[in-house]
């Protein structure tokens, strides 16, 4: 039931989309049928591409199949996904260690514990004496402030 | 004859929501590999020719209807955090983009078909305006696809990596 509201909903968000384009395609007076009612002269370079074509120096495929001769294409595509998938996770990899401090976390505790002050657990009481965010609710309910010691492990620390 | 011993009798509602939890990223992870590889091909027209392109997108098109439907309550609460607040949400909007030139994209495409849609008996009027905007939200398209990705890289490697240890009638 919930999977047909959501498909209604976005068939709906869809037709708006599209009905939007065909809004703009009226108002620039481009709508269906302007292609073949608006008819131009072809350009110098078209119709030089079609002499080439007619003369057999431009080969031009059926555009049934894959054209394996022409994977020059496809690795275009994948070059231009890369590199901006590569620049995206750089950024952010940048920004994250940026925002860390520049501290790596230090072996086997990934992305565990951090302290307020966002320094890594085991040098958080050590260097900047603050409680990591677990201890104040610890110390509130009562409870012993680290009891696996100073530095140590703490079991259920949230990352800030 | 199977005869659970206590434990095993405790076991099946646990087991049975970890593989609910598994079915439902695999749910997510491998509709969205297929966009990006059929969009990747789909953009090669070069090499696909016009009639795989065109049958391409159309696919694309189905699958990007049932990945919205799948994730509609998401695209609702980004939409929402777009509106409210700042920061890392800012760049989601680069996400709402990819949907709306997506959408704008096939559309355009089913419009401006010369092979898939004469096929199945409905011939449209040719209309440059959609060629352009075919052109423009495909390139588009192109720049938002691997960003959006790459947002979500470190759950793609997460994923990857179960999908890597992970071995058929072993229970993680």
């Amino acid at each position: 039931m919930k999977f047909v509201r959501h498909l209604s909903a976005v068939v709906l968000a869809v037709a708006v989309i599209v009905g939007l384009g065909m809004l703009w395609a009226h108002a620039c007076g481009g709508g269906p049928g302007s292609g073949s009612s608006l008819r131009r002269a072809p350009s110098h370079e078209a119709l030089l591409r079609l002499e080439q074509v007619k003369a057999g120096v431009i080969r031009v495929h059926s555009g049934n199949g894959f054209h394996l001769a022409d994977t020059g294409d496809l690795i275009r595509t994948c070059v231009i996904e890369a590199v901006l998938a590569t620049v995206v996770i750089t950024g952010s990899a940048v920004r994250r260690r940026h925002r860390r401090g520049g501290v790596s976390p230090p072996p086997g505790r990934k992305a565990a514990c951090r302290c307020r002050h966002g320094l890594w657990r085991q040098r958080s009481i050590a260097a900047c004496g603050s409680a990591p965010m677990m201890l104040a609710s610890a110390a509130s309910s009562g409870a012993s402030a680290n009891p696996a010691g100073p530095g140590h492990a703490w079991p259920g620390h949230v990352v800030p | 004859m199977n005869t659970g011993s206590p434990t095993s009798l405790a076991d099946p509602p646990v087991t049975a929501s970890r593989r609910r939890i598994l079915a439902r990223t695999r749910l997510d992870f491998w509709p969205d590999g297929l966009l990006l590889v059929a969009y990747t091909f789909a953009y090669s027209l070069g090499f696909t020719g016009i009639a795989i392109h065109e049958w391409l997108g159309i696919g694309l098109g189905v699958v990007l209807l049932v990945n919205l439907t799948l994730h509609w309550d998401w695209v609702i609460r980004t939409t929402r955090k777009l509106v409210r607040r700042g920061g890392r949400e800012r760049v989601v909007w680069l996400v709402n983009l990819l949907l709306l030139s997506m959408t704008l994209c096939i559309a355009s495409g089913i419009l401006i078909s010369q092979v898939a849609l004469p096929r199945l008996g409905i011939t449209l009027p040719a209309s440059s305006f959609w060629r352009q905007v075919h052109g423009t939200t495909a390139t588009l398209t192109l720049i938002l696809v691997p960003i959006h990705a790459a947002l979500r890289w470190r759950w793609i490697v997460g994923v990857a990596r179960r999908f890597a240890a992970w071995r058929p009638g072993r229970s993680r």
